[in-house]
């Protein structure tokens, strides 16, 4: 009888054990609190694919970035009905950038160009009107010279009326500056 | 062989058990439908691109903030329809937005960290006493007393009727009467209660005129009834209406903190949200609430009868 009760503490303490380490585990702080997977995610009576629990992954990420919310930055995406924020950032990071990898603000590795081929992006600083680091930013202008123009906003704009690329000579708007400075993230960058 | 039949039967136990209490949270996050809601439809405003805070004044007219437009717009409410009557325009980003019981409107303004305060007719008159870090929603206590949601200090700031500064309340941290991120705030005059959304800790708080903490609703430790809490409104009841735009409905709580039943869905048709920010209810009962993402003021009529 005695052995029975021990056997029952024994698995109770397990069970909590577990409660305790599913809940406080450092594995689910791996990225910023609330890009967790659970925010997104979830396993039953989800709305959208993947198991998403919102319709649109749009809808989830503006729960903190429209105004108003913790993080209100980022609050229009770029030429609306046409991009998502998943077009340009992954949410579920692509380690390398996390870590101090490539790219800075969950910028996607490789976003699809106006020529619909899969191109690479760079982004490891938002750049400076200061002179400080500007490598491998907004609009780099190829400026680690592997041929490739690879900065955040370079990697689309290939052929507009101030970056055309083959024309070497038109990358000279604001080369090397901050884009957002003029085109903000909250305006969709359109202004 | 007993014993571990004995083992194997509570072990099964004991994760049934576990999946039961799993469950029994989940569904405190559920969705209700309540078969009493009203919901009759909406009026679109095309002018209206990113409707954040809404203000309710006297003579049937709305104020709301529009965040990329940069303006605060006059909405006069007639028969159902929503007419834009005049807009402020502000001089950067504007979030918050009240209006005093003389008609002026208090504006906060993200780009400049600042509470700006307008006449009636909408001229710019003088600023709240120091800098406020996103000024995200304003409350005015019918004492004259002005509550200031500044959420990047994670404070709720109080100011006297002429602007000078008072006192704040808050803090950063997860304990009761401290904030992470507080977005919302609205005042029960009968019960002379502020009470606030906090965001990220995802609950609501209840304090008094001075800032000292009385209740809390949401916040458990497994998880809360408030995802993402923003916009607040007190009915004449008592009752506490909290958007949520994760959930991309509002909740109806009792005065005590019952959760009485929910409105809205997600979607971009009639009676639907997509981001709702902030809401009003007026002596109707009518529930005016802002959906950021679908460009316009959703009305709710009567939403609880």
């Amino acid at each position: 009888m005695r052995k029975k009760y021990i056997i029952i503490l024994f698995i109770f303490i397990i069970g909590l054990s577990l409660i305790f380490i599913i809940f406080n585990s450092p594995k689910t702080e791996a990225l910023i609190p609330v890009h967790q997977c659970d925010y997104c995610h979830g396993m039953h009576s989800t709305k959208g694919p993947k198991l998403q629990k919102e319709i649109d992954a749009e809808n989830t990420c503006l729960t903190c970035h429209a105004p108003g919310g913790a993080s209100s930055l980022k609050a229009a995406n770029h030429i609306p009905d046409m991009y998502t924020c998943m077009d340009c950032h992954d949410p579920h990071d692509n380690v390398t950038n996390w870590l101090g990898g490539t790219n800075i603000k969950l910028v996607l590795d490789y976003v699809i160009g106006q020529d619909g081929s899969l191109r690479p992006v760079v982004f490891e600083s938002r750049g400076t009107d200061v002179g400080d680091p500007t490598l491998h930013s907004f609009c780099d202008g190829d400026e680690d010279g592997n041929g490739v123009w690879d900065g955040v906003c370079d990697t689309c704009h290939v052929n507009t009326g101030k970056h055309n690329y083959p024309d070497i000579k038109s990358h000279k708007h604001q080369q090397g500056k901050t884009c957002t400075r003029c085109h903000e993230h909250i305006d969709g960058f359109l202004k | 062989m007993g014993l571990r039949i004995q083992i194997k039967k509570l072990v099964i136990y004991f994760f049934s058990l576990l999946l039961l209490l799993s469950f029994l949270f989940k569904n405190s996050l559920a969705y209700s439908t309540q078969e009493n809601i009203a919901v009759i439809g909406h009026h679109e405003h095309e002018v209206l691109t990113s409707p954040v805070r809404i203000a309710i004044g006297h003579g049937n007219r709305i104020y709301v903030s529009d965040f990329k437009k940069k303006f605060v717009a006059i909405i006069k409410i007639t028969k159902k329809k929503l007419k834009i009557i005049r807009t402020i325009s502000i001089n950067g980003n504007p979030l918050g937005v009240a209006v005093d019981r003389k008609g002026r409107i208090y504006v906060g303004n993200n780009s400049y960290n600042r509470i700006e305060v307008y006449t009636p007719k909408g001229k710019f008159k003088y600023c709240l006493e120091g800098e406020i870090k996103r000024p995200n929603d304003i409350a005015i206590a019918s004492n004259g007393l002005i509550y200031v949601v500044a959420s990047d200090e994670n404070l709720v700031k109080i100011y006297n009727p002429d602007g000078s500064f008072r006192s704040s309340f808050g803090g950063s941290g997860k304990d009761y009467g401290q904030f992470n991120f507080p977005t919302g705030i609205a005042i029960d005059e009968n019960n002379m209660e502020v009470i606030v959304s906090d965001f990220l800790n995802k609950r609501i708080q209840i304090f008094d005129y001075e800032g000292n903490w009385l209740r809390t609703i949401g916040g458990g430790w497994f998880s809360s009834v408030v995802d993402r809490p923003q916009g607040i409104a007190v009915d004449e009841q008592g009752r506490i209406y909290v958007v949520d735009p994760k959930q991309a409905c509002v909740l109806i709580f009792s005065h005590s903190g019952k959760l009485i039943t929910t409105f809205g869905e997600y979607g971009e048709d009639e009676g639907q949200l997509r981001i709702p920010l902030d809401i009003v209810i007026n002596k109707k009962g009518d529930a005016f609430v802002t959906s950021y993402q679908n460009s316009r003021i959703e009305i709710f009529e009567g939403v609880v009868k």
